[in-house]
Order: structure tokens, then C-alpha cells, then sequence
């Protein structure tokens, strides 16, 4: 008699529940959508080298500036944050160029501007480093907060890639910052 | 034995009788419910409801607001300026070299960009970014211009979020295609924005460019600040 009702009442009550909090476990374990193509992140601070698959980048410096100004006379003025930068290629030449380099600032994203002569979209060479800098043009109300850098080669999807915090707030604006000429790393 | 199986059977008719009671009683029940007179009824409010909106007839499309120059345009998430729109011989900071020798001039339209979505933009936009800046046009040219930075004639290819810039739009003309005081009218665009998906997942797409405003001006040098 007591197993009937065991059979018939409890035995339904502890299914449902068990396959409740399953789902609502299976719903939380879950990654959201596109986590497949996430790049793999190595976090970078500055002067300490950092390598993501086909990268080795060591940022040497960071300025906040109110004009940039490259080696072959190009100056813009603005808000201007400049990386400067040693890069390498660690296993292949081949399509190994610093083609991502954006900046993340709360909910805004900048890529690095291809105006004047920067580091961005150079070729990059197997162990011997490259140095050059790369400029973010931003709107005056992103120096309050702190920004994450994304240095990649070509397409971020499932690649590694280099990430430095850099807390916007913090840096001294210099009146000029002239980039550095892209060449060999000394 | 038999007791049992005469029992059984006064059990089965029992319950077939009671369920045919239910039925029964279910079925006057949902005949009650008129169910002819309910949907002649939800047709009269669908065709009333519609006839208020006007029936069939054509929705007007209300036509692209005129601005005035150096007015701020808000459409495809860009906010543009238009400062003028001026004829060169030569090339100043455009992005296009006019053949002295056979007297070509450029037609240059000078607008103030801000980029008000999160991500960079392209500014001469693409197949999945349509309605930027590049689909401004001008006195009934067909192509796209050429852009370039008023500040130093660099190419412009990309607009970052809420940074401002002036941008020079070029089109190559004819000797008598226009003339200085003739009065042209710019179209700028507009556009919606929608996340792809599948194949495009993640990718910020803008379609369904269109006319959003009309701008009329004359052609004259750009004395802008």
C-alpha cells in the first residue's frame, strides 16, 4: 500500500524537480553564443613581454596626447592615446601582420587610426621584434575611464590575442607626441 | 468465478455509462458557446478596426524633410553637417587630382561627421553598411565619392565613435557639368541597423538606405570655420 503511494505520488514530484533544476542548470552552464570563435587572451602590462599564438608584443610606453605628429611631417590635432610598441611573429611570417589593435573603453570600441604612418597593419617578422606605434583617436569623454587594448594578426576568431588595461584617467596629457618610426627593435 | 466476471462487467458498463454522461455534458456545454456568431463578430472589428486605419488605401509616404545648410542631420546613426558645396580647379586637400589639360574641375561637399554608433564605422560604407557617408549625393551624380580629411587630405576610411571630423566628398566633374552660384540639391541618407546572423553573426549591418532629408544650396566656396 505504502509503495503505491510512494509510486504514484512522490515518485512523479521528485522527477519533475530533479529535471527542473537540471535544466536551469544546463541553461546556466551554458556559453553564450559565438563563445566558440573567442579569441584566447593573454593579459600584457607594460614592459613585460607577452605572446599570444603568432605574436610576442611588448608594450614600451603609453601617452595621452593633444596632437600626434609621424616622422614624415603628418600632424593631427585631438585627444590622442599612442602605444608604442615591439612586435614580433612567433612561429610563421606568414600572414603574420598587426592588423587588430583596438581599444575598448565601457561600452565603445576605437580601432587604432590609419591615418598618419603607425605600426598598424605592418608586416611582422619571426623572433626579431619590430617597434612602431600605434594612435586611438577618442572623444574627450572616454579620459575618465580605463580602456582594454587588443593587439591580433588579421582575424581575432579562435587565434590568441595580447590585452593590456590601460586606465585612461591616469595619463598626463603631453602638448605633442611625435610616433615612433616603424624599424627594427633596439 | 463467474460471480467475479458478471461483476467486472456491471463495473465496465458503469464506467462507460459515466464516461458517456461527461461527454455528453462536455459536448452541450461547448454548444452552448456561438461559436457563428463569435467569429462573424471578430470579422466585423477586424474590417472596422482596418477601416479606421484607412482600409486598403495607400499608406502616403511622408517625403524626406528639407534642411538648411549647416543644419544637423541624425540619420544611420551619423549626425552630419553639411558646410557647403564648392567647385575646384585644383585639388586642395580632396582626394582627386582634376586633369588641368582637360579641364576637369572636382565638385567638393564639406560635412562636420560624428559616428554616434558604439563601433567604428566605415565611411564610405559597403555592401553590409549602407547609408553612410559615402552615400551622400549631390546635383544628380551617380557615383560614389572619394574621401578625404579636411585637415590634411589623408584618405578617410574609418569614423570612430563620437570623435568629430571634417571630411571632404569628392566627385570628378565636367568643364560645364556646374558652375559657381548654381543651385544643387544633396540627398543624405538613411538607414537601419540590424546584428547579423548565421554567416554574418555579430556582424553590425545597415540596410534599407534611403532618402532621409534633402538639402538645397548653392555652389559656392566653403568658407567654413
Amino acid at each position: 500500500m505504502m509503495s503505491g503511494v510512494v509510486r504514484s505520488k512522490v515518485v512523479p514530484w521528485v522527477l519533475t524537480a530533479a529535471l527542473l533544476v537540471g535544466a536551469w542548470a544546463i541553461v546556466k552552464v551554458t556559453l553564450p553564443v559565438g563563445s566558440a570563435q573567442e579569441p584566447f587572451v593573454t593579459a600584457a602590462t607594460l614592459d613585460e613581454t607577452a605572446s599570444a599564438r603568432n605574436l610576442v608584443v611588448t608594450v614600451t610606453d603609453v601617452h595621452a596626447a593633444r596632437a600626434v605628429t609621424d616622422d614624415a611631417g603628418w600632424s593631427a590635432d585631438g585627444a590622442w592615446l599612442v602605444i608604442d610598441l615591439d612586435a614580433a611573429a612567433q612561429v610563421t611570417q606568414q600572414g603574420a601582420s598587426l592588423r587588430t589593435a583596438t581599444l575598448v573603453v565601457g561600452n565603445r570600441t576605437f580601432s587604432a587610426t590609419e591615418r598618419g604612418t603607425t605600426f598598424l597593419d605592418q608586416a611582422l617578422v619571426t623572433g626579431v621584434p619590430r617597434s612602431g606605434s600605434l594612435a586611438f583617436q577618442l572623444p574627450d569623454d572616454a579620459w575618465t575611464e580605463h580602456g582594454t587594448l587588443r593587439l591580433g594578426l588579421a582575424n581575432p576568431v579562435l587565434d590568441g590575442v595580447i590585452e593590456m588595461r590601460i586606465d585612461l584617467a591616469d595619463l598626463p596629457f603631453e602638448r605633442e607626441v611625435s610616433l615612433q618610426e616603424n624599424g627594427w627593435a633596439r | 468465478m463467474g460471480e467475479e466476471k458478471a461483476s467486472g462487467a456491471a463495473a465496465a458498463r458503469a464506467n462507460a455509462s459515466a464516461r458517456a454522461k461527461v461527454l455528453g455534458w462536455a459536448r452541450r456545454t461547448v454548444d452552448l458557446v456561438p461559436t457563428g456568431w463569435l467569429i462573424t463578430g471578430a470579422g466585423a472589428v477586424l474590417l472596422a478596426t482596418t477601416a479606421a486605419f484607412g482600409g486598403l488605401a495607400t499608406v502616403p509616404v511622408a517625403p524626406a524633410p528639407e534642411l538648411a545648410a549647416g543644419e544637423v542631420y541624425t540619420g544611420s546613426d551619423l549626425e552630419v553637417t553639411v558646410l557647403g558645396v564648392e567647385l575646384r580647379d585644383d585639388q586642395g586637400n580632396s582626394a582627386i587630382y582634376p586633369d588641368p589639360d582637360s579641364g576637369e574641375k572636382v565638385l567638393v561637399v564639406t560635412v562636420d561627421v560624428t559616428n554616434r554608433f558604439e563601433k567604428p564605422r566605415s565611411a564610405s560604407g559597403g555592401e553590409f553598411d549602407e547609408g553612410s557617408v559615402g552615400a551622400i549625393r549631390v546635383g544628380g551624380l551617380e557615383d560614389d565619392p572619394l574621401l578625404s580629411y579636411a585637415e590634411d587630405g589623408g584618405t578617410a576610411t574609418t569614423l570612430q565613435p563620437d570623435v568629430p571630423v571634417r571630411l571632404l566628398l569628392a566627385w570628378r566633374v565636367g568643364t560645364d557639368d556646374f558652375h559657381d552660384g548654381d543651385a544643387v540639391t544633396l540627398t543624405l541618407p538613411a538607414s537601419t541597423h540590424r546584428v547579423g546572423d548565421s554567416l554574418l553573426r555579430g556582424t553590425d549591418l545597415w540596410e534599407d538606405p534611403h532618402v532621409g532629408a534633402t538639402m538645397t544650396t548653392t555652389v559656392e566656396q566653403v568658407s567654413a570655420p
